[in-house]
């Protein structure tokens, strides 16, 4: 779990080109949307992108997807989930 | 000193038929042109989509352009053969007098050669076919085709280019620099633009149903549609099909991709619209909506209507159940449909309904609706809060 | 109708976002491709949002940003923008994308960022500006057509301040694709470009915005008298430019011999340039200044917006930059400057500027 959520930090400040962004600035618990990291609903869509293409997992459901995309964390959590159940 | 500005030229080419008789015919039988993606191969095939139902050899024939000669992109065939129809209905035949324009928008451009070509561009093949690539092209083909010289340009400002399009053109009669301008847009179907509106998760899976209230997205047309617009002292009074009285355009400054939810941005296009034109809302007979059947347009540009024209919203729809979103070419498709609506005094449904939208207090038509109808409200509203509104009216 | 530019900013190849650079300074290259020097965008864009930004809108927004600054910090009534290329980088990264995963790409950002008007959308966004915003995408004739659309604007009375940018980005791909149609030299010291005599010119690049008002702030100040734009696509002829340039200057109350200075496109490719050449000595009068500006900013589609703010540059100083200069001019106070420009002899554009006309 810590190798994917230090992987996922990564993941997310290439993705969203966080350039001013190291993986120390945040922790698995903080919020990436409105405060925390402050992301907004651009970055959502790349980030429901990076969890299909990169870790195969699609999400549809609006309120799901506000709940997985919560904090890294959330994300780690439904992609380890995923891969559980996939075998 | 302004000039009034009259339409006495159109021509129309989309996924409900090529030219205005065709596109009635489709319009009066609730026909849409929304379908199976047959133009290229895609993951994204089931997905529908409104093709303009002719191969780019068929459309080179009407265009008049020898299909052997490559450098004619889908986009350019579509514009050519719209663009020939308004010239002709116009019973104009061109010419390369300064008081001519020619303004044409596209977003597009040249892509579907780009995403074919692109590769074996870049190493050095089909080196003739650079040039038409970008959204010049269709422009100065058409210029070309009718020696136009003068005011030639092209506006991309993505779904409300050709709008914008009318618009500059309408100005430039008003203000008396031209007596006489094409305009219009053309946009051809591409898997650049549905992929992106893919990732953009703003395509509908069954076909677009715009102001209902279970849409689920767009659906991605193709098209061209062209404008002769003329000023009142060359216009021959037995050509002139409307005129144009209402123009404007604002910018939301919400959000790149999406309008704000209250449509502050449509309520001021709209409103200025009316303003230019000194006319009250009371005085539309018919709102051709943009209406693309996405969650946050329609309630955009619904609650935008419902707070102009208050508890007496006219006969409305979106026409984009027929035609699908011919993104660039939108402004001008469904002002050349506003134009048959003015002259054939009718409006036509919304497809695809089944329930209202439980925000806004009006329904979009069901039924093909006889007018009377004096005025046409036409929306355009684009990627970047562009937004912008036509008015046509009869004399 | 005509109009005052009572501020601009630039980022172009020379050091022309801040006032210590040129002309004083000249950045000179061994190149066929010049790139602008560009000033940190962190000083002037809120960090947060210049993350996912490409290149060409953070060069729109700074340029648009110093423009609007140096005129006092007003939202203006509208923003019109000419872009030939548009943001050609990001369409190629989503469209490369596209072909390479067989559709199956990662990231939606760059879809976004390719609208054309993107840049404009942005400028607007971040003033909360919600005034006519119009993108013009239509090769060498993009600037002028929103030059034209801003005096028209103004003309109307729609507006009283309209901030007017032409702007392109040059990509790898673009220099290579048109690399293969010979367009471009061997690398060689920009300063040289007009003496070579043979095929190909340099590739360039720029943002240039300006505020353009209905009254001028000061007695000084420069005006847009005129733009004109003419499409001949079999390549004009030299009677054909001479009409058309006389119909001109004579809409605009201005004969040949009124003009003091001339600012042409020259940009080095031997075929082109015989068009200035032509003008120049069959044209205008004897004692005409004549200068050039593509061998400081490279050539794109929008580089008359360069030409724009060094023709306002000259007139305010009242006196031709020796690096730009191509024949000195024999009056000694300039009151009218004319851009022409033409891209490939099918497009061909007019811009007249006045000095101290009130």
């Amino acid at each position: 779990m810590e190798n994917l959520i230090k992987q996922l930090k990564q993941d997310i400040i290439e993705a969203l080109s966080l350039e001013d962004v190291v993986a120390d600035d945040f922790n698995a618990d903080t919020p990436l949307f409105v405060e925390g990291l402050g992301l907004d609903s651009i970055d959502a869509l790349e980030l429901i992108l990076l969890m299909e293409r990169k870790y195969g997992v699609k999400i549809e459901d609006p309120k799901e997807r506000r709940n997985v995309l919560r904090n890294v964390k959330a994300m780690a959590e439904c992609i380890t989930n995923h891969r559980n159940s996939n075998g | 000193m302004h000039t009034r500005v009259f339409v006495t030229g159109v021509g129309i080419i989309s996924a409900i038929g090529n030219g205005t008789e065709e596109t009635l015919s489709s319009l009066n039988g609730l026909r849409s042109g929304i379908g199976q993606l047959s133009l290229f191969e895609s993951v994204h095939s089931n997905i529908p989509v409104a093709e303009v139902k002719y191969n780019n050899i068929q459309l080179s024939g009407m265009a008049g352009v020898d299909p052997t000669i490559d450098t004619y992109t889908r986009n350019t065939l579509l514009a050519l053969v719209a663009a020939q129809q308004a010239v002709k209905s116009a019973g104009w035949h061109g010419s390369t007098s300064q008081r001519n324009g020619c303004i044409m928008a596209t977003t597009v451009g040249g892509m579907d050669y780009n995403e074919r070509y692109y590769k074996s561009l870049l190493e050095g093949k089909y080196r003739d076919l650079l040039s038409v690539l970008d959204s010049a092209d269709s422009t100065e083909k058409v210029a070309a085709h009718f020696g136009i010289r003068h005011h030639v340009t092209t506006i991309s400002t993505a779904c409300s280019s050709s709008a914008n399009a009318i618009m500059l053109g309408a100005r430039l009669i008003r203000n008396n620099r031209l007596s006489r301008v094409l305009v219009g847009g053309t946009d051809s179907l591409t898997k650049f633009t549905l992929n992106g509106f893919y990732a953009l998760e703003i395509l509908s899976p069954t076909g677009c149903r715009p102001f209902d209230s279970n849409r689920n997205g767009l659906t991605i047309g193709e098209g061209a549609a062209m404008l002769v617009l003329e000023s009142e002292e060359t216009a021959d009074p037995r050509r002139v099909l409307c005129e144009i009285t209402g123009y404007a355009n604002v910018n939301e400054a919400f959000h790149q991709t999406a309008s704000s939810s209250d449509g502050t941005g449509a309520l001021l296009a709209m409103t200025k619209a009316l303003e230019k034109a000194s006319i009250t809302p009371e005085d539309i007979g018919y709102i051709n909506a943009h209406g693309t059947g996405t969650e946050i347009n329609d309630l955009s540009e619904g609650r935008a209507i419902d707070s102009l024209f208050g508890s007496r919203v006219p006969p409305i729809s979106s026409t984009k159940g027929f035609t699908g979103h011919t993104l660039g070419a939108a402004g001008a498709v469904e002002g050349v449909i506003s134009v048959l609506a003015l002259k054939n005094q009718v409006a036509w449904p919304g497809l695809n309904q089944s329930e209202s939208m439980p925000e806004l207090s009006f329904t979009p038509l069901s039924t093909v609706t006889p007018g009377p109808i004096r005025h046409v409200l036409s929306n355009s509203f684009g990627f970047g809060g562009n937004n912008t509104s036509l008015i046509f009216s009869n004399l | 109708m005509k109009a005052y530019i009572t501020s601009s900013g630039v980022i172009s190849p020379q050091n022309t976002h801040d006032s210590s650079g040129f002309p004083a300074a000249v950045n000179t290259f061994t190149a066929n491709r010049l790139t602008c020097t560009e000033p940190d965008y962190r000083g002037l864009i809120n960090p947060i949002q210049l993350r996912r930004m490409p290149r060409i809108i953070k060069m729109g927004l700074a340029a648009s940003h110093l423009c609007i600054q140096r005129a006092g910090g007003s939202s203006p009534d509208a923003i019109i923008i000419g872009t030939g290329l548009g943001c050609m980088d990001n369409l190629e990264k989503f469209l490369v994308e596209v072909i390479d995963t067989n559709e199956h790409i990662t990231s939606v950002l760059p879809f976004i960022n390719s609208t054309h008007n993107a840049v404009a959308a942005q400028v607007a966004m971040l003033l909360n500006n919600h005034g006519y915003n119009v993108t013009y995408c239509h090769r060498g004739f993009s600037f002028e057509s929103a030059l034209g659309d801003a005096l028209m604007r103004i003309g109307e009375g729609e507006a009283q301040n309209v901030l007017v940018g032409g702007i392109d980005e040059c990509t790898g791909d673009f220099v290579k694709l048109n690399g293969y149609h010979g367009a471009w030299k061997q690398p060689l010291i920009n300063l040289e470009l007009a003496s070579t005599k043979t095929a190909g010119t340099i590739a360039g690049e720029g943002s240039a915005f300006f505020m353009l008002s209905d009254n001028p702030i000061h007695d000084n100040c420069i005006a847009v008298e005129g733009v004109h734009t003419f499409f001949i696509p079999q390549g004009a002829q030299f009677d054909e430019i001479a009409a058309e340039t006389d119909n001109f200057l004579q809409q605009n109350n201005t004969g040949r011999d009124e003009i003091d200075i001339v600012l042409l496109g020259i940009n080095g490719d031997i075929v082109s340039d015989a068009g200035y050449n032509n003008m120049m000595e069959n044209f205008f009068i004897p004692g005409t200044g004549f200068a050039m500006y593509k061998h400081l900013c490279g050539e794109y589609y929008t580089s008359s917006s360069f030409a724009l703010w060094l023709g306002s540059v000259i007139l305010e100083n009242q006196s031709i930059p020796g690096v730009t200069q191509v024949l000195p001019a024999a009056g000694r106070s300039f009151k009218k400057l004319l851009i022409y420009n033409h891209y490939r002899n099918t497009e061909h554009t007019l811009i007249l500027l006045g000095y101290g006309g009130i």
